[in-house]
């Protein structure tokens, strides 16, 4: 048997390779990103974290320490595919490799919504302002607004404030008193961190404004000022609510997507979520897809965070042992004491997250006839209500093969969600779920020479 | 280490990415945009947007985000 492949070196890939290492076996981890660590502990070559960093050492040092882990960073894999329980993945440098257990933990990336000028450099995630700042220290901007929905904006904002950005205000659309209704899921241990937030921004006068957002940026070439205005509970503008602002840059986020990208060609199962409709791998109970020997953890199977990530790890990196034959099933429930417990409870906060921090229709209303809905093809909202309404587009993928939205060098992963939302709204009759799932089907999930392509085939 | 950027020869630092090493030089434009000639930058941060495409040693559409600098890269952004 060859051995386990991972597929992402963050949180959940890291904690899944220390429990096969545990367990006496043996597995590569692949990840683009050129060290370990993902999205939570994303670091410059000496990592430095200013909390947390004591579980990536922990976990760093024990796959360091085991010869049978191998880890390949600075790689992608391009290509998978699996055929009679056998799973093959093709990477970037040329090679390529096969195995009856594989493990996706590919994570997620932010989520984005929309506006006028969200196009404009300056421009960035809430999560890529976070990346760039964790891997080299490089800020977005001098004087920044950061925007969205969702928990994750208070940790960006905190990061910049820190590293010396004047963050000019945290705009939250959502009304967080929708909490109270979800008062029983909450988590001590995310109250704790909210709070450290809380005071880096107080000490800093930031001003946190609920029920705000940006809702079109501008300037000659760049970003020069925000429009910001208060939002409804649908997200929609109220009139006279409008105020113009200075600043450099802008940090927008709307929660994560998972990346579906490589679990879609092992031709896994996926749900979509009760909630907030996102496309996840379906699982077991043992972090199993519907496809033997593929399993999946972490943000791909639905955004959670990191306690989840690793947790989920954990279960998956146990359920690969007793496939593999490296542990028995007595073992094994050794192992996992309190692992499937801590799984549900942390979901069930993850899910109430989601309810509060959930994205509504009312977005739509920023939009102008020439907004951007599809960065790479440069297709306006207009072109796409055309496509409905003049050239009788019925279904998501009509609209989209005529307007080329998705159809760019990003393959829709940053608007394949909105748009298909828009088509909906546009048509009258909301996405299906198999229109959703079509978003993430990418048959080369990262472009790569045509040289790799010859030397590799097909 | 040297790397080129539009030709011109600029000191760099290693572990730095493309993307990251620019914008700490204020050089937030990496590129005009196709159709509409509009001006993009970094946005995603970690190679899912495809915004900050540029040259690198004569190969178009390398993103800056998550490219590593080496020594000798010649690198062109169009601003
Ligand atoms: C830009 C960004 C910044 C974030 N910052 C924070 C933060 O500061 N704090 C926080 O609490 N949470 C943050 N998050 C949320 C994050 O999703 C979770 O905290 C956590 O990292 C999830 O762990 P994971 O193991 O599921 O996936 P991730 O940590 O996302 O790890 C997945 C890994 O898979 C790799 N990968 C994916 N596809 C491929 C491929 N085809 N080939 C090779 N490698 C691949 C990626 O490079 C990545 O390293 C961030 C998310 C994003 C998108
Ligand atoms: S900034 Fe998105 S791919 Fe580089």
């Amino acid at each position: 048997m060859s051995r386990t492949i991972i597929v992402g070196g963050g949180p959940s890939g890291m904690s899944a390779a220390v429990e096969i290492a545990r367990a006496g076996g043996d597995a590569i981890i692949i990840d683009s990103n050129p060290r370990l660590g993902g999205q939570y502990w994303r670091h410059a070559p000496v990592a430095k974290f200013s909390h947390d960093g004591e579980r990536f050492f922990a976990l760093q040092e024990e796959i360091n320490r085991h010869p049978g882990i191998e880890v390949r960073a600075g790689t992608q894999v391009w290509r998978a595919s699996y055929q009679e329980g056998v799973a093959t993945v093709w990477l970037n440098d040329g090679t390529s490799l096969t195995s009856e257990t594989l493990l996706v933990a590919t994570g997620a990336y932010d989520r984005s919504l929309p506006f006028p000028g969200w196009d404009l450099p300056g421009s960035m995630t809430a999560g890529g302002a976070q990346a760039i700042l964790k891997a080299s220290g490089a800020l977005l901007g001098r004087a920044v607004f950061v925007a969205g929905t969702g928990p994750f904006l208070l940790p960006v904002a905190a990061s910049l404030v820190e590293a010396g950005v004047k963050v000019l205000g945290v705009l939250e659309a959502n009304r967080v008193n929708g909490w109270v209704n979800h008062l029983g899921a909450i988590d001590l241990r995310k109250m704790k961190d909210a709070a450290r937030y809380f005071k880096i921004l107080s000490a800093a006068k930031v001003p946190i404004r609920m029920g705000y957002a940006i809702i079109e940026a501008r300037g000659d070439g760049r970003i020069e000022e925000v429009v910001i205005a208060k939002v409804d509970r649908n997200f929609t503008v109220k009139p006279g609510t409008v105020e113009v602002h200075k600043c450099d840059a802008i940090a927008t986020g709307w929660g994560f997507t998972p990346d579906l990208t490589i679990a879609h060609s092992l031709g896994v199962s996926t749900d979509v979520h009760p909630i907030d409709r996102s496309v996840v791998v379906h699982v077991d109970a043992f972090q199993e897809s519907s496809q033997h020997g593929i399993f999946a953890a972490g943000e791909s199977t639905g955004v959670g965070g990191v306690d989840l990530a690793l947790t989920e790890g954990r279960v998956a990196g146990i359920a690969i042992a007793v496939q593999r034959g490296l542990i028995s099933t007595v073992e094994a429930k050794n192992r996992s004491v309190g692992l499937a417990s801590e799984r549900t409870k942390i979901r069930k906060f993850a899910d109430a997250l989601l309810s509060v921090y959930k994205i509504r229709e009312g977005w739509r209303s920023w939009l102008n006839p020439e907004t951007i809905l599809c960065r790479c093809e440069e297709v306006t909202f207009k072109q796409v209500r055309n496509v409905v309404h003049d050239l009788g587009a019925s279904d998501v993928r009509t609209a989209k093969l005529l307007s080329r939205c998705g159809m760019g060098m990003c393959q829709g992963r940053v608007c394949g969600r909105m748009v298909a939302d828009v088509i909906g709204a546009e048509i009258g009759t909301p996405a299906t779920d198999d229109e959703l799932r079509g978003i993430h089907n990418r048959p080369i999930a990262n472009p790569i020479s045509l040289q790799t392509l010859a030397d590799q085939g097909q | 280490m040297k790397i080129y950027l539009n030709g011109v020869e600029v000191e760099a630092t290693e572990n730095e990415s493309v993307g990251t090493f620019l914008l700490k030089r204020r050089q937030q434009v990496l590129r005009k945009t196709r159709f509409n000639d509009q001006p993009r930058g970094m946005f995603c941060g970690i190679g899912v947007c495809f915004d900050c495409i540029v040259t690198i040693d004569d190969i178009a559409n390398q993103r800056a985000c998550i490219t590593q600098l080496r020594s000798g890269m010649r690198i062109e952004v169009t601003s």
